[in-house]
């Protein structure tokens, strides 16, 4: 009977760990389902018109404020729906009070409109360049999640995040051809952003093990798209005196017009994606939950290419060899940071029970 | 009433040790009708709290129906963080 207990006990933990992996990796996918419908939402109707006739740099700011503030608030609400539907709504309300709740908040202001903020403005100053940088932030959830809630780090989990940021670097083709004062500048701002996700990764994944992960992530939306919507847009657009950039105009014409669609799409995908982030930085820990997210840096082209190129049939779009072969080399490195053997994870059941 | 996972964790803290069926008889009476309230989810959410250092695991049985019987115990970290963030 002992026997039995430990093989049953052996596999309970192993299929927690693969369930951990393959969220975490699926949170990496669905990423790149939102990446893909929220860049074809920015392509058409009124966003097409926005973005093709204005140009400044405050304008670029408003207009991504504006994209994400549309994509978290349609967001909030798939995710409450969701908890409505499963009849857990009253504690959506119940966590909001407390301080595991508060601090789901804090993340998802640090995580969200300031850090994507940072993105943008890292990305207009120094191009393609900031990419990676912003990528470290898997490093800096690592480092968060081990020296402020005891997760295991070691040489080899460190070795294996930098062997994710190479590929990363590689598949968004990175150009070091610009380099400049602005393109430094913009190298910190996109270390703000970095840091800024990391402890949104950590922090939050901590949170998913005291809150219900969904409802964790209903707070982290709603709160997001709110401050988006409510502070950050008005507040960027109050630097401009362009009438059509202003909060009214923005807000009839994203939720009012037919293009909103893609964004409820957009929406629906990145509850999802954020939801399998905070809940597999839960399981597997922040670095490793950190990394197979990270694995959004193929799956974002790779999803673009599927929706936008193959479907849409938009040009520009396809991937090259490199980065497949970079999309490799990463999951070698996401293994090296789980201490796994890459095709284990994926063995069905019948296998392991062979062992 | 507390979110159905702080209750939980506050109920897993208040005994010497629990297994996901503790859980679920103790807590029943006030969350019979949350879907969350199902021995794999219960599981799970003590599995995550022990992947995140809240818990130990104190032991493990067979059950009378061949099932896995895992006991957790909450440590002394665990005990600090929810006593800090989970009030009464």
């Amino acid at each position: 009977m002992d026997k039995i207990a430990v093989a049953l006990k052996r596999q309970a933990e192993s299929y927690f760990m693969r369930k951990g992996v393959i969220i975490a990796i699926l949170s990496g996918v669905t990423y790149g389902f939102y990446t893909a419908f929220l860049t074809l939402g920015d392509a058409r109707g009124v966003w097409a018109d926005w973005y093709g006739a204005k140009t400044t740099f405050i304008a670029l700011l408003i207009l991504s404020a504006m994209s994400s503030a549309t994509n978290d608030c349609l967001s909030g609400i798939w995710s409450i729906v969701n908890l409505i539907i499963k009849g857990e709504a009253g504690d959506f309300f119940r966590t909001l009070k407390t301080r595991p709740g508060i601090m789901m908040c804090l993340c998802a202001v640090i995580g969200g409109p300031v850090a994507s903020t940072c993105y943008v403005v890292a990305l207009q100053m120094g191009g393609s360049v900031i990419v990676p940088i912003a990528s470290l932030n898997a490093v800096f959830g690592a480092l968060i999640g081990h020296f402020a809630f005891r997760q295991h780090l070691d040489r080899n989990m460190i070795i294996g995040i930098f062997i994710c940021l190479f590929s990363a670097t590689v598949i968004g083709g990175t150009s070091f051809a610009r380099i400049s004062v602005e393109a430094g500048i913009g190298c910190l701002v996109a270390l703000i952003c970095a840091l800024g996700w990391g402890i949104e990764g950590a922090v939050g994944g901590f949170g998913t093990a005291l809150i219900d992960y969904q409802i964790g992530i209903a707070i982290r939306q709603c709160t997001a798209g709110f401050v988006n919507l409510v502070i950050l847009v008005p507040v960027l657009c109050a630097f401009t005196p362009d009438p059509d950039l202003q909060t009214g105009n923005l807000f009839v014409n994203a939720f009012g017009t037919p293009v909103v669609i893609f964004f409820a799409i957009s929406g629906l995908f990145s509850a999802v994606s954020y939801a399998f982030w905070y809940k597999g930085n839960s399981m597997c820990g922040a670095a490793l939950g950190m990394v197979c997210n990270g694995s959004y840096a193929f799956w974002g082209p790779f999803c673009c290419w599927v929706i936008i190129g193959l479907i849409a049939g938009d040009e520009g779009y396809s991937l090259g060899i490199v980065q497949w072969l970079a999309a490799l080399v990463m999951v070698y490195g996401i293994a090296m940071v789980g201490g796994l053997n890459p095709l284990e994870v994926f063995r069905n059941k019948g296998g392991e029970a062979k062992q | 009433m507390k979110p159905l996972n702080y209750a939980i964790m506050k109920y897993v803290d208040s005994v010497t040790e629990a297994s996901a069926e503790d859980v679920i008889k103790a807590l029943s009476p006030e969350y019979g009708r949350y879907r969350m309230l199902r021995p794999d989810a219960v599981e799970e959410a003590l599995m995550v709290a022990k992947a995140n250092a809240l818990l130990d695991e104190s032991r493990f049985e067979l059950g009378e129906n061949g099932e896995l019987r895992v006991f957790y115990k909450v440590n002394e970290y665990g005990h600090y963080m929810i006593e800090k963030f989970i009030r009464d």
